[in-house]
């Protein structure tokens, strides 16, 4: 009993360091205020989870043979903690592994990850409000203690034969249900695999969003280049613009498909305004003044670039890096820099802001 | 009232039908569905060929262009007639390579990328197969229609959401149609028939169709090929 007290408490701790750190990952401004005091969130949140994974695994079946001795309350509570546990292992190890799974399964990953714990947070609740404050739900007698089951529980208790009904009428109702809608006129499909899927999670590095009232925003095209150039928002809105529909990929897993964007491709600037570009590697640096990233020239001008303006048929929002942000088709999100304020022309690479903090990738490619 | 004992007699039923119902409506296909899968995978398998085309856009049951060329994935070219009268044309040649197009025009060259209002004017002939999946995404029904080896997809619409077909602007449509003739497996012909209804936006006295009809017809080649001079590569900008 004493050991079981011990695990079902450092259970409980790494749970709770698990659980918060995991919201603050969720939540846009407590992860920016991580970012900014340099805090390694994400790797935190990986080191509990393996603690957690580890102690979950050597300790269950122990647990479980204690429990299933216990009244139907400890009996479900154990089946309902292992079920959550599998789903966030599960999903948790997808999410780490993204890099090399396609969209569908990341996307679904980081959803099952996150609902998962949504749905889990009343009974935490009710859990420790129980344990802290000698709180007792009104359970009925058979729940929460080893005594015979009432005859309207016992008689409806589950059997192998009622399984057998439920598929067999479910197999019956879908043979039905699917030879209707195969004759039903209806066309469901068209637009489906165009349209717009997943959202934005607004990640950033400082809590201070870069604002530009009357959009006095201005481009500063420096370094290694025949001449230093600044360009203006309207000076960006008369360039040939391109229009791309894209998939916006975050290298923590989440995506957004076919995002419609708006801009002028680096190169076309480029040709515009007749810079050279000199140097073999590029810095594009943010207006929030702290975040930046490094590309090899080529990567920005042969491989394509845009300078987004607009997203989905409307300017950029300010938390989209209004009124400009760098993208690049090929790589993930943290490639492109928000708030696009200079870019500079180097002959040595500069080692971007996640690659210093985050150990992420220097070129960042899907 | 009934007593229903046990509770699991009725529920078992309840809960079959529930999941029963949110498969049939989130995952089973209907038979348009199925067809329209279908050929949308198909224009994926056809644009890996290379064809001769030959097509005719009427405006209003008048004949307002013909174009006749060789069409591929990554290089085509065209001689677009665009009538003036009953016995004059204008003709030049287009050509599209990569991400660029290039027009000669009497002896004059003149270039630009293909995202340009020119080509939007000149759709769908730079990609016959990606014009066919944009109007597919704006399908309201579809029917497949067999006679022997040859197949005809009939694609119906009752709007679009303000889609440009060569300068005029389609909203609510009275009876518009894409049907596409495929036989033993190799597409053939794409006719889209359009009857737009006039949308209010439009002005009084701006013109606008009564009836659109756009054909093409594809006849398989074995590949596309052209040299473009050094003159085509350094010409001017067109829009």
């Amino acid at each position: 009993m004493k050991w079981l007290r011990i695990i079902h408490l450092i259970h409980g701790v790494l749970f709770s360091v698990m659980l918060l750190t995991g919201l603050f990952l969720f939540m846009s401004g407590t992860r920016t205020w991580f970012n900014q005091i340099g805090f390694p969130l994400v790797q935190f949140h990986l080191v509990i989870a393996c603690g957690y994974l580890l102690l979950t695994v050597a300790s269950l079946a122990r647990v479980k043979r204690y429990l299933l001795k216990k009244p139907r309350i400890k009996k479900f509570n154990f089946y309902f903690n292992t079920i959550f546990f599998f789903t966030w292992s599960i999903s948790g190890i997808l999410m780490y592994f993204q890099a090399s799974l396609p969209a569908e399964i990341r996307n679904g990953a980081v959803v099952v990850h996150d609902w998962a714990t949504f749905l889990f947070l009343p009974w935490v609740g009710a859990h420790i409000i129980g344990h802290l404050f000698k709180v007792h739900l009104p359970w009925p007698s058979w729940w929460k203690k080893q005594v015979p089951l009432p005859p309207s529980i016992q008689e409806n208790q589950l059997e192998r034969r009622d399984f057998l009904k439920l598929f067999g009428f479910t197999f019956v109702f879908l043979l039905i249900g699917g030879g209707v809608k195969w004759i039903t006129p209806i066309l469901s499909v068209a637009n489906s695999e165009t349209k717009r899927r997943g959202y934005f999670r607004i990640y950033n590095v400082t809590n201070e969003i870069p604002s530009y009232p009357n959009n006095d925003w201005v481009l500063k095209i420096d370094g290694l280049t025949n001449k230093e150039v600044e360009v203006s928002y309207y000076d960006l809105l008369r360039l040939p613009s391109t229009t791309i529909i894209d998939d916006f990929h975050c290298v923590t897993g989440w995506s957004v498909t076919n995002v419609e964007m708006k801009g002028v491709l680096l190169k076309d600037l480029l040709k515009a305004y007749e810079i050279e570009v000199n140097g073999e590697f590029v810095t594009a640096y943010s207006g929030d003044e702290t975040y930046f990233d490094s590309f090899v020239s080529k990567q920005l001008i042969e491989e394509e670039s845009y300078l987004v303006y607009e997203m989905d048929g409307q300017p950029l929002k300010s938390v989209q890096g209004y009124p400009c942000r760098l993208y690049q088709p090929n790589m993930y999100g943290y490639k492109s820099v928000k708030w696009l304020v200079r870019i500079h022309v180097k002959d040595s690479r500069e080692i971007g802001y996640w690659q210093q903090s985050g150990g992420y990738d220097l070129d960042g490619y899907l | 009232m009934g007593t229903y004992r046990p509770l699991k007699k009725v529920m078992i039923p309840i809960v079959s039908l529930l999941i029963a119902l949110s498969i049939t409506l989130w995952l089973l296909p209907s038979r348009m569905d199925h067809q329209w899968k279908q050929l949308l995978a198909r224009t994926k398998q056809w644009e890996t060929t290379s064809y001769q085309i030959d097509s005719t856009f009427m405006y209003d049951k008048e004949k307002a262009t013909t174009e006749r060329g060789e069409w591929s994935l990554q290089k085509s070219h065209y001689q677009i007639a665009a009538i003036v009268s009953d016995d004059s044309s204008f003709d030049f040649q287009v050509y599209f390579e990569d991400e660029a197009f290039f027009v000669l025009s009497g002896d004059q060259w003149y270039q630009n990328k293909v995202n340009t209002r020119f080509v939007e004017e000149l759709a769908p002939l730079d990609q016959p197969f990606e014009w066919v999946r944009q109007l597919l995404d704006e399908a309201d029904k579809i029917e497949v229609i067999t006679h022997g080896e040859q197949v005809k997809y009939k694609v119906g619409f009752n709007d679009f959401n303000e889609y440009d077909f060569r300068g005029s602007m389609l909203k609510e449509q009275e009876q518009s149609t894409l049907i596409i003739s495929v036989i033993d497996n190799q597409i053939k012909s794409i006719v889209f028939d359009v009857q737009p209804i006039r949308p209010e936006s439009v002005g009084i006295l701006d013109r606008y169709p009564r009836h659109l009809l756009y054909t093409i017809e594809f006849n398989p080649v074995k590949d596309v090929e052209f040299q473009l001079p050094k003159d085509a590569y350094e010409s001017e900008l067109i829009n």
